[in-house]
């Protein structure tokens, strides 16, 4: 299992210290915590599904025109493939977004010889880049059920579910053809219990590269807090989600050449590997390689120029010469060589180095040349014997070195049980990569071992260990405590080398978990946690647990309390039953000395929801010999997940949409239209005078003041004294009007049976070119004024071209309501003498030269307009 | 002695009630908690702000009463009410995707 520990590790440090945007912070190696909570995955599981989730936007046409996004990818998965698998197994599923997303092709489990397959189905996404929009929603969700449902592939029994991650690739932002909808979306991703809490709770580790181009830089704020929930801080930063573990992280590149370095970094992640602090560019770039380690990764970038890049081993006078392009594998000081592009501009190397052999130890040096240039002249850097065979490149190229370890901390023989109130002491022992023992003192790097052990759900605590003893032996002792719930608990050894030049290698983690039993009288339970197999759409958990008979004696086991601290929200109260149904000391599972039974136990959800469902059951042990009860809690786990329909969705989105809408929207338009009547129009009281409005003054016609009484008023006779809709009097027709926005209410209009201008107490519209007035549905206190003549027309606007105000005559109309006329006829009356010229004021434009006139006095004629001479031919 | 009158500002308020009580069901779990702030959102919110138009209109309308009102708080209405209807809208289509995905379960 020592290769266990090979695989996984720190992505983003490489990136950050390839990338333009690296920190001095992240140059030391210190690995974030989403690639050792990876590390850890695969290091207990040994089986991890990526997803591959690729942006096909048709942005991507610009910002990555040349593809390198699939050379990244490419190379990233082949070395994977070749180096990643050989103690663990490895499935890549192809997958695509934009509007939508798609799954290219069915789950790849990855093995040495998957170059050629992995090289196809990256080369696809070439031509994948015609998409209309950047749905991470879609596309994420879409990630969720594809892992979803490969987990319940492959782990139906119940078995450890593998660890997942989705590798994400973007050049943009979120943009949805609605737009409108994205805050919607952005609520499902990010919400409790949405998406991204619905990956992070099954375990998923997201990776989001994104290509940010120079031009148009696209927001990838939403995206960032998507990937790693620990970067939503500051104001215009919002959390995703509730559920930070594991943490993702998001990786920004700003070129298509930093791309396929970002694209190499994760694949170091996979592989446990440790960035060499980078220098100021040098000609000469050395590293140092010791006996501790088993592999070199260099990420070489010669650009675009002719420049070779020339990589000396130790004692051996022959570079080996790499150009770009160039693939090809050998032996150089006892290490295998295999090199090959990763771009047009960049190669890759990969060195493996045999424990046996120690002739690659020692200082190795890259060196870039210029073959072009006269062999004459040296480089002022520092070289090994031999020298560069070329001239020193003026514009050298670029080198990443990453180092890998070898050395692992390894209990002979594995620990299995431990027993309450027993003393429990294991001998580490340090592996190298082919599974051989090695002896600290044999090596030149410092070696230190920490041990810690984590009783279930309690903090670790750190064990006492000692040595190295003359045999290379490290010892780790402790004592377990007397009573205990805890079913198990996790040792962990974590072996650190600090090498000679001071770099502090990744620190390789072992983990064990180690089931803790009851004293011989009691009855045993086999597995120290229960993984229920998983429930899509609908149906129940189920798993079995074993129980063994005590050495001492028989017993008897029964469970309760079952309690879940995790679920997806909205799957309300899970059901646990064992099978047979032991669930109390009368109904429990009797078992003899040594004798094995099976339980199975189910779980079945109220509802069925998208996540993984943890928590524990109690198992109850009692002795036929001893009458102390014991407790073990049970940690029992499954995942869930619901398939959906897209077009179910939509359908049922626009039809609630709707119903929620429009119905209230058509209600409020109904009752529009059955309150449009005029109120007891017959029971108003109306008055009619001929006025002359000059200028802001309002005469009577023949020039008095205008005045009006109860006299003046008279009753509407033949108008309906209930509701109308429409009624006409005295020349006038009165009409009711719905607005089309049902948010504005109903009014009435009156308009001239002959076709003239009306103006009214409530406004005025126009209607093909007569103004229409507009009046209350309750006429009482309004007025109406049709205008029978405008002077306006001729003279100019408000004043006459004399200095003379504007003059206009008309019929004025006055209603009120019965009783107390006089009072409210002068209220009204103190109305009309400041509406109405302002009214007036305000339509001149549309009275000037549409009034009829009355025709001019006789007199002599108008002198006809000046027209000009047109010269005649 | 003429009665007053004013704007039947509790079905404003009630209106706004119904749209804080509808994002308060946001943070529910259940299908019916998004059902019920659904329904607040949208029918509840815009039936009420719709009787407060009705109403006071009415009441402006009523030659018995005498309607009490301030400059300017007319638009200060309207506007209110604009923004209630809008918030219901907004409101009632985040429940309803949560509705919509709860039912596509195929």
């Amino acid at each position: 299992m020592s290769g266990v520990r090979r695989i996984v590790a720190a992505l983003l440090v490489l990136v950050l210290t390839s990338g333009a945007a690296a920190s001095a912070q992240d140059r030391d190696g210190a690995s974030p915590p989403a690639f050792q909570q990876l590390t850890d995955c695969l290091a207990e599981r040994g089986h991890l599904l990526l997803l591959v989730l690729m942006d096909q936007s048709g942005s991507l046409r610009d910002s990555d025109p040349d593809g390198r996004r699939v050379d990244g990818l490419s190379n990233a998965l082949k070395t994977l493939a070749s180096y990643g698998t050989e103690e663990n197994t490895i499935d890549v599923l192809f997958t695509g977004f934009s509007t939508a997303y798609e799954v290219h092709s069915p789950w790849l489990t990855l093995i040495r010889e998957s170059g050629p397959v992995i090289e196809r189905e990256a080369a696809a996404y070439r031509e994948r880049n015609t998409g209309g929009y950047t749905d991470f929603v879609t596309a994420l969700d879409g990630a969720q059920a594809s892992l979803t449902a490969r987990v319940g592939e492959i782990a139906p029994a119940g078995g450890p579910p593998p660890c997942r991650a989705v590798l994400l690739f973007t050049d943009g932002e979120y943009d949805i053809r609605d737009d409108a909808r994205e805050p919607a979306g952005q609520r499902a991703v990010c919400d409790p219990g949405g998406i991204a809490d619905q990956l992070r709770e099954a375990g998923t580790t997201i990776v989001a590269i994104g290509l940010i181009p120079a031009q148009d830089p696209p927001d990838q704020t939403f995206l960032r807090s998507i990937a790693d929930p620990s970067s939503a801080s500051g104001a215009d930063r919002g959390a995703c989600g509730v559920i930070a573990e594991p943490a993702g992280t998001y990786i920004p590149v700003t070129s298509v050449d930093q791309l396929v370095e970002a694209f190499d970094a994760l694949l170091q992640v996979l592989k446990d590997g440790t960035p060499v602090p980078r220098s100021a560019a040098a000609t000469t770039v050395p590293f140092s390689l010791t006996t501790s380690m088993s592999a070199f990764h260099l990420l070489l970038d010669v650009g675009a120029a002719p420049v070779t890049a020339e990589l000396r081993a130790p004692g051996v006078g022959q570079p080996l010469a790499l150009r770009a392009g160039e693939r090809g594998n050998l032996t150089l000081g006892a290490a295998e060589i295999e090199y090959g592009p990763a771009s047009p501009t960049h190669l890759v190397v990969d060195g493996r180095l045999p424990p046996g052999a120690a002739g690659w130890a020692g200082t190795w040096t890259v060196t870039f040349v210029d073959p072009d240039a006269s062999t004459a002249s040296r480089p002022s850097s520092p070289a090994p014997a031999g020298g560069p065979t070329g001239q020193a490149a003026n514009d050298p190229g670029q080198v990443w070195v990453t180092l890998f370890g070898g050395l692992t901390p390894v209990v002979e023989p594995p620990p299995t049980t431990l027993r309450e109130g027993e003393a429990a002491s294991f001998d580490v022992w340090i592996e190298d990569v082919t599974g051989a023992q090695r002896a600290p003192q044999a090596l030149l790097d410092a070696l230190e071992v920490t041990a810690t052990l984590a009783y279930q759900g309690e903090r670790e605590q750190r064990l006492d260990v000692q040595g190295p003893s003359p045999e290379g032996v490290y010892r780790v002792t402790f004592e377990v405590p007397e009573e205990t719930a805890a079913g198990f608990a996790d040792l962990r050894l974590v072996l650190g080398v600090v090498t000679q030049d001071g770099l502090r290698l990744k620190p390789r983690p072992r983990s064990y978990r180690i089931q803790i039993v009851p004293p011989p009288s009691h009855p045993t339970l086999d597995q120290p946690e229960l993984r229920l197999s998983p429930i899509i759409d609908e149906g129940e958990a189920r798993g079995s647990l074993e129980i063994t008979g005590g050495e001492e004696g028989g017993g008897c086991v029964w469970f309760d309390r079952a309690t879940f601290s995790r679920m997806p929200p909205g799957t309300g109260q899970i059901t646990v039953t064992p099978d047979p149904p032991a669930v109390s000391e009368a109904s429990c599972i009797s078992v003899g000395p040594g004798q094995r039974r099976e339980v199975t136990v189910v779980a079945e959800p109220a509802e069925v929801r998208a996540g993984r469902v943890s928590g524990e059951i109690v198992a109850h042990l009692s002795s036929d010999n001893d009458p102390a009860v014991i407790e073990r809690r049970v940690p029992v786990s499954f995942e869930m997940d619901q398939s959906r329909s897209t077009a179910r969705f939509g359908l049922v989105f626009l039809l609630l949409l709707l119903t929620g809408v429009a119905v209230p929207t058509g209600a409020m338009y109904l009752m529009n239209w059955w309150t449009a009547r005029f109120r007891e129009p017959g029971l108003v009281r109306a008055a009619s005078k001929r006025v002359r409005v000059t200028g802001d003054i309002v005469r009577e016609e023949n020039g008095g003041a205008l005045r009006v009484t109860r006299h003046d008023f008279g009753a509407m006779n033949g108008v309906d004294t209930g509701s109308a809709r429409a009624f006409d009097f005295d020349g006038l027709c009165f009409e009711t009007k719905v607005p089309r926005l049902p948010v504005r209410l109903p009014y009435g209009t009156v308009a001239s049976a002959s076709g003239k201008h009306t103006l009214a107490s409530d406004g005025h519209a126009n209607a093909n070119g007569t103004l229409v007035g507009r009046v209350p549905l309750a006429l009482p206190d309004s007025w109406a004024l049709v205008v029978d003549e405008d002077e306006g027309a001729a003279r100019g606007r408000g004043t006459r071209g004399n200095g003379q105000r504007r003059e206009t005559r008309g019929t004025l109309s006055l209603y009120v309501s019965d009783g107390e006329v006089d009072q409210k006829a002068q209220r009204l009356l103190s109305r009309v003498l400041v509406e109405l010229p302002a009214a007036l004021a305000e339509v001149g434009d549309t009275l000037d030269g549409r009034v009829e006139v009355p025709p001019p006095p006789q007199g002599p004629a108008d002198p006809q307009p000046y027209k000009p001479r047109v010269p005649m031919d | 002695m003429t009665e007053e009158t004013g704007p039947p500002v509790v079905m404003l308020v009630l209106a706004f009630a119904a749209v804080a009580g509808s994002v308060g069901l946001l943070v529910g779990v259940s299908l019916t908690a998004h059902v019920l702030g659904y329904l607040l959102s949208s029918f509840v919110c815009i039936g009420l702000a719709t009787a407060f138009t009705q109403l006071d209109e009415r009441r402006r309308n009523d030659q018995e009463r005498w309607y009490e009102e301030e400059p300017g708080q007319k638009e200060t209405y309207q506007r209110a009410r604009a923004v209630a209807l809008s918030l219901g809208i907004v409101v009632t289509t985040i429940h309803v995707w949560y509705i919509a995905r709860e039912l596509s379960v195929a």
